[in-house]
């Protein structure tokens, strides 16, 4: 009777073991195969384009400042897929008063006043390969290299020479479009079946080759930018909300 | 309740760092500084193109810009030869200063937004020329170097003005404002 009881026992914990087995293959065998999430942090620059030194011409006065985007991936594996990402990257604007004080001893004037026009920002369209390393339930370490256009913006200023009227000159806001790619790791936890949240780290680099108009330069004097064509590079450094489709 | 909380942390990181980035509108203003430096000597060197060797110099002084004192005039006069030329070096220094500061040179290294400019009397027989040029596009007249061509026996005043015209100078001498004005007797026989 004993035996019975102990056999009965271990049939049914035969069966409750193989039936684990089955929802952990079952487990196993999902996995995302479609994120799409916003994304937003800080887009910290460096290089030539952090400079604020007035008589460098390669100075671009941009300081750190943010960025948001839409981003997805598709998954053609468990681990591999293509993910595009397109953004927005504002850099705020450093330096100005260099600028000034620059201009106002190069033209030997008392004061000057300089106002800066528009922002150092661009608009970025990216494409390429991602892969995801799975490193816990529900945690995964993603890596991707992306690639595409970015269509930056280069910020402008208006220089008053005391206050005379006549003498006001201004180096135009200039626009240009380039290449640009993009490369990083993500460390993107499943909060649920349908969200996650992605804490990125991205490098990117552009080069866009803007040609500056400059509005009533009289005389040449002073700094004059005619052209700016200096790497845009620097980290990203993200957090990106997003919704999950498994397969 | 947890993943909410998560999600609106994130999202309020997202956005205030986003929003950090998106200020404009900046402005600097380089304020004025106390002056350290006087223009307080006008000279006028003046060369006979015929005869090298005779050489004159006037020069108009004053050594208190600020105040109201008059200036000195007693070397403030020249002398020149009817139907002559001459060739004239301006100079500009500061005599408050030991030694006597050139700035001159100065004036040179910003003659893109500096003119001379020369008044002269109605009746004194005289044309100044300006035979030096800046480094604007087109080049334009400086006037610290020059040529005096003179006329008939007469007599008269020669206004010398020094203008500043940061990023208006034209050729012509109204834009911007006047560093120095200063005025020399010129005597023609």
């Amino acid at each position: 009777m004993i035996s019975k009881k102990i056999q009965l026992c271990l049939a049914f914990l035969a069966m409750f073991a193989a039936g684990k087995t089955q929802a952990q293959e079952a487990a196993a065998n999902r996995y995302t195969k479609l994120y799409i999430g916003i994304t937003g942090g800080i887009s910290a620059p460096q290089g030539n384009f952090t400079k604020t030194d007035y008589s460098d011409p390669a100075s671009g006065f941009a300081k750190t400042g943010g960025n948001i985007g839409l981003t997805g991936t598709y998954f053609f594996t468990k681990n591999w897929g293509i993910n595009a990402l397109v953004s927005y990257h504002g850099y705020g604007f450093h330096g100005a008063q260099n600028l000034a004080d620059g201009y106002k001893e190069d033209f030997a004037v008392d004061s000057t006043t300089l106002n800066v026009n528009g922002s150092n920002h661009s608009i970025n369209f990216l494409i390429g390969p991602y892969y995801s390393l799975p490193v816990a339930k529900k945690l995964f370490v993603d890596f991707r290299l992306l690639g595409g256009l970015s269509a930056a913006n280069l910020a402008g200023n208006t220089v008053q020479l005391e206050d005379q009227e006549a003498a006001t000159f201004s180096q135009d806001k200039a626009t240009a479009t380039a290449f640009a790619w993009q490369a990083g790791a993500a460390l993107r936890y499943n909060t649920s079946k349908h969200f996650g949240v992605l804490l990125n780290v991205d490098y990117f680099s552009s080069k866009p080759n803007f040609s500056i108009e400059n509005t009533n330069r009289a005389n040449e004097a002073g700094r004059k930018i005619t052209s700016y064509n200096q790497p845009i590079q620097g980290l990203n450094v993200n957090i990106t909300l997003a919704w999950l489709l498994e397969n | 309740m947890k993943k909410t909380r998560i999600i609106l942390l994130t999202t309020a990181i997202t956005l205030t760092a986003f929003w950090s980035s998106c200020k404009k509108d900046e402005k600097a203003v380089a304020p004025p500084v106390p002056e350290n430096e006087f223009l307080t000597t006008v000279e006028l060197v003046v060369t006979n193109a015929a005869n090298p060797s005779d050489v004159q110099t006037a020069k108009w002084e004053k050594l208190n810009p600020d105040d109201t004192t008059a200036p000195d005039l007693s070397h403030a006069f020249l002398n020149l030869k009817q139907n002559a030329t001459y060739n004239v070096a301006v100079k500009f220094l500061d005599a408050t200063q030991t030694p006597v500061a050139d700035i001159t040179g100065e004036i040179q290294d910003r003659a893109n937004y500096h003119l001379i400019c020369f008044g002269i009397a109605s009746g004194l027989n005289l044309q100044a020329t300006r035979t030096d040029h800046d480094n604007n596009t087109p080049p334009l007249e400086v006037g610290l170097q020059d040529v005096f061509t003179t006329g008939g026996a007469s007599s008269g005043n020669l206004e010398v003005t020094l203008h500043h015209q940061p990023n208006v100078k034209n050729g012509d001498c109204a834009p911007g404002s006047i560093d120095a004005d200063v005025n020399f007797t010129v005597t023609i026989n």
